[in-house]
């Protein structure tokens, strides 16, 4: 019973020592990521079937067919959120993508500066020339995007860039008009790296 | 920007991003719908202008003293293959049977823009409706005087009649009714 009392206290010394030497420092490495993130999406808040729709008629005789609070729309938001590589800007471009503009009228695509949100937003050039939206061509509406966010409310105040939709008769082609009802295009937003 | 600043951000960015990155999304698509009905309307305008109503057309009264000065203006959006015309008819009178009403049609004055219609040639004003400007497409002609087409009267005898029967005061204080109406001439 005594050596084994021994053996013991001779195992403990020997682990003691072992367990001193496992306290030295060691260092570790971890591998942080943040991945590349762009997202969006367009919240259409009062409109039926999320569906823009635009009118245009004559509204005094001897007047031309003009712009009215139904040939114009501002009730859609673009959000999005961007987080991007070092010196790495994006931008959001638009083009019709399915459909076409009838004959004798230009439809145009303005937005308002977003003030929600925070970062590094962008910036549109569209408030004061707004783009001519043509089938297949591709034109740029917000540029400069950083990482940022535009906040995601969906009702009053809301955020993200305000889109304004001018449906009107093209001045040197007013004569092509014809009536017709329910002429769908399809505009398609994507964000991209500059 | 200060920690209070870099705290909203994050949260603001980790909230926004949960809602709008459930599926990335580089690319959205929006419906736009656009849409001309088939209109036309017309007024008239001018200094001696005595009365106009608009509904069913545009009526005027006229008098012995309605010669010129009057202008019709008219817009107009029409179907594929399809045309407006304007047409006159009295729609009140007291003429005496001898005297007739001569309408001139002019020209276009070109203040507009599109496919104006066509005046035809002078006409003697009936209680059923005549043509007087044809093959109207979309256009506008402009609003007010030396807008539009111009329309003359003229007070005529008719023939056969004696001129000696009827004086000119016999004339004063008669006044008709025109009516213009625009329609489709599909």
């Amino acid at each position: 019973m005594k050596s084994l009392k021994i053996c013991f206290l001779l195992w403990y010394v020997l682990f003691s020592f072992g367990k001193a030497e496992a306290l030295v420092t060691k260092t570790y490495t971890f591998n942080i990521k943040i991945n590349d993130i762009k997202t969006m999406r367009i919240i259409t808040p009062g409109l039926a079937n999320g569906q823009i729709n635009l009118l245009l008629f004559p509204v005094q005789a001897g007047a031309n067919v003009t712009t009215s609070p139904n040939s114009t729309d501002n009730h859609s938001w673009l959000q999005f959120t961007s987080i991007a590589p070092n010196n790495t800007f994006r931008k959001i471009q638009v083009s019709i993508t399915n459909g076409s503009i009838p004959r004798g009228t230009i439809l145009t695509l303005s937005a308002i500066q977003c003030t929600t949100g925070a970062g590094v937003r962008g910036t549109t050039a569209t408030s004061a020339d707004p783009i001519l939206l043509k089938r297949n061509e591709t034109k740029p509406l917000v540029t400069g995007i950083g990482s940022c966010y535009t906040g995601i409310s969906a009702t009053t105040p809301y955020s993200g860039y305000n889109l304004i939709y001018s449906f009107m008769p093209d001045p040197n082609n007013l004569g092509l008009i014809t009536s017709f009802t329910n002429n769908i295009v399809t505009v398609t937003f994507t964000i991209i790296n500059e | 920007m200060s920690f209070q600043s870099r705290c909203v951000f994050i949260l603001g960015f980790f909230l926004t991003n949960s809602i709008l990155a459930q599926k990335e999304v580089e690319s959205v698509k929006l419906p736009v719908q656009m849409s001309i009905p088939s209109a036309a309307s017309l007024s008239l305008t001018g200094s001696d202008l005595q009365f106009s109503i608009t509904g069913k057309g545009t009526e005027q009264i006229i008098s012995t003293s309605t010669v010129r000065s009057v202008w019709i203006n008219y817009s107009s959006v029409v179907d594929v293959n399809s045309t407006n015309a304007i047409s006159v008819n009295l729609s009140t009178w007291n003429l005496p049977a001898e005297v007739a009403i001569t309408l001139k049609v002019g020209p276009d004055a070109g203040a507009g823009f599109g496919q104006t219609g066509t005046p035809t040639n002078s006409i003697v004003l009936s209680t059923y409706p005549q043509v007087i400007i044809s093959n109207i497409g979309t256009c506008f002609t402009g609003q007010g005087i030396k807008k539009g087409h111009e329309l003359s009267y003229t007070w005529v005898l008719r023939p056969g009649f004696d001129s000696e029967i009827l004086t000119e005061g016999d004339l004063v204080g008669l006044r008709v009714a025109v009516t213009y109406t625009i329609s489709s001439s599909k």
